[in-house]
């Protein structure tokens, strides 16, 4: 079997970024992986919709930035639209009591609040009878913001809200 | 049970008795040479016990049993001896995946991507715009519902006169009350219509609350029974 092949099999399914250490792991020991990766990244340069971008540690397959923007929708999105909108809540009203989100959202909030919680996008501290909510750095990386200065954030969010 | 501790069957027989007696007849099938242990054929061998059994005129389908079990042990022995290896204790999974590994081609199924996609920023800003847009909405409409309940409530205390009803019918009480001890919820409606009902009814209950009436209903939906207190 071609390791190319392979990586370039292992790259398409991951949908991912993957560490060379995991891109290690289904080759042979022998195999210079930092070669293969550097031969894949020509094969898709010149053609194609798909491109292979390394950062220091990750390498991944995405969309060239040409397409990206008209494919889009298409794409499913990794947090469902009621999810997503409880986030951007929290994110303009923060820091924000769990009620206050709930009076706004409805009572479905809290179940997407458990769910931002677990994928460590929202923090919370105890607050009375409630829970007080923040965004986390995980949440700037996501979103790329170059602060996780809270004001800051909201600041940014109404700004583009206008 | 006998007294040395056996258990006997209902002809007096212990079970060893059985064991013993379905083996001496395979044996001695065996010897005259009717069944090849080495080939055995449960039915042949049954159908022969049996014929024996029938000679000894007494039929006991405890000791044919026994005797097929022997039988069928048998041909299981024959069966691992001839293929010189030591029998596998596979469950009944693993012998239906034995089955069908070799019925069925394996099956590789495709590896598809089920990738998703981060969410982008600018899309969270759509999203609250529309929380803010629909949390509007739901002001806006309890706002509404809020000055509607109002409203009707105001109208109703503008456009009715509660003490002027209670008035009138406490007149009409009285007079009734002079002839009769009870008056029937029913002898005071002239009009029945729900406006006209409610018209009497509710001075009723204003009148009971002031303890100068006393209000009684036998049961659900009957006719309401009206007693003089302090009118």
């Amino acid at each position: 079997m071609n390791e190319r092949d392979l990586i370039e099999a292992a790259l398409f399914v991951a949908g991912r970024p993957l560490t060379l250490l995991e891109l290690e792991s289904i080759v042979s020991p022998d195999a210079d992986i930092e070669e293969i990766v550097e031969s894949l990244i020509e094969k898709y340069r010149e053609n194609g919709a798909l491109e292979i971008v390394q950062t220091d540690e990750d390498v991944v397959m995405q969309v060239k930035g040409e397409y990206a923007d008209s494919v889009r929708t298409i794409a499913q999105r990794d947090l469902e639209t009621p999810v997503l909108r409880t986030l951007a809540v929290i994110a303009f009203h923060q820091p924000v009591t769990q009620s206050k989100v709930a009076e706004i959202r409805g009572n479905k909030a809290y179940g997407h609040v458990h769910e931002l919680e677990a994928r460590k996008l929202v923090e919370s501290e105890s607050f009375g009878r409630t829970r007080i909510l923040r965004t986390t750095k995980a949440f700037a990386d996501y979103f790329g913001f170059e602060t996780e200065n809270l004001e800051e954030i909201k600041q940014k969010i109404g700004l583009l809200l206008r | 049970m006998t007294g040395d501790g056996r258990d006997v069957t209902t002809n007096g027989e212990a079970p060893e008795d059985f064991d013993e007696r379905s083996i001496d007849i395979l044996v001695s099938l065996a010897r005259n040479g009717e069944i090849d242990p080495w080939d055995i054929d449960i039915v042949d061998v049954t159908d022969k016990f049996l014929a024996q059994v029938a000679e000894f005129e007494k039929l006991d389908l405890r000791v044919s049993s026994r005797t097929l079990l022997f039988a069928s042990i048998l041909l299981r022995m024959k069966a691992d001896a001839l293929e010189e290896s030591e029998p596998q204790d596979l469950d009944e999974e693993e012998l239906l995946d034995e089955d069908l590994r070799w019925s069925f081609p394996a099956l590789k199924p495709k590896v598809r991507r089920h990738a998703k996609r981060r969410v982008t920023l600018s899309e969270l800003i759509q999203e609250l715009k529309k929380a803010t847009k629909r949390k509007e909405k739901s002001d806006v409409r309890r706002l509404l519902q809020l000055q509607a309940q109002e409203f009707d409530a105001f109208a109703v205390a503008h456009t009715e006169d509660i003490e002027r009803q209670v008035k009138r019918v406490q007149r009409e009480l009285k007079r009734r009350f002079v002839k009769q001890d009870q008056v029937l919820f029913s002898e005071l409606i002239i009009d029945n219509t729900a406006e006209h009902i409610v018209e009497i009814y509710l001075p009723l209950l204003f009148m009971a609350t002031r303890r100068q009436i006393q209000l009684e209903q036998k049961e659900l939906f009957s006719d309401i029974l009206i007693q003089c207190k302090n009118l």
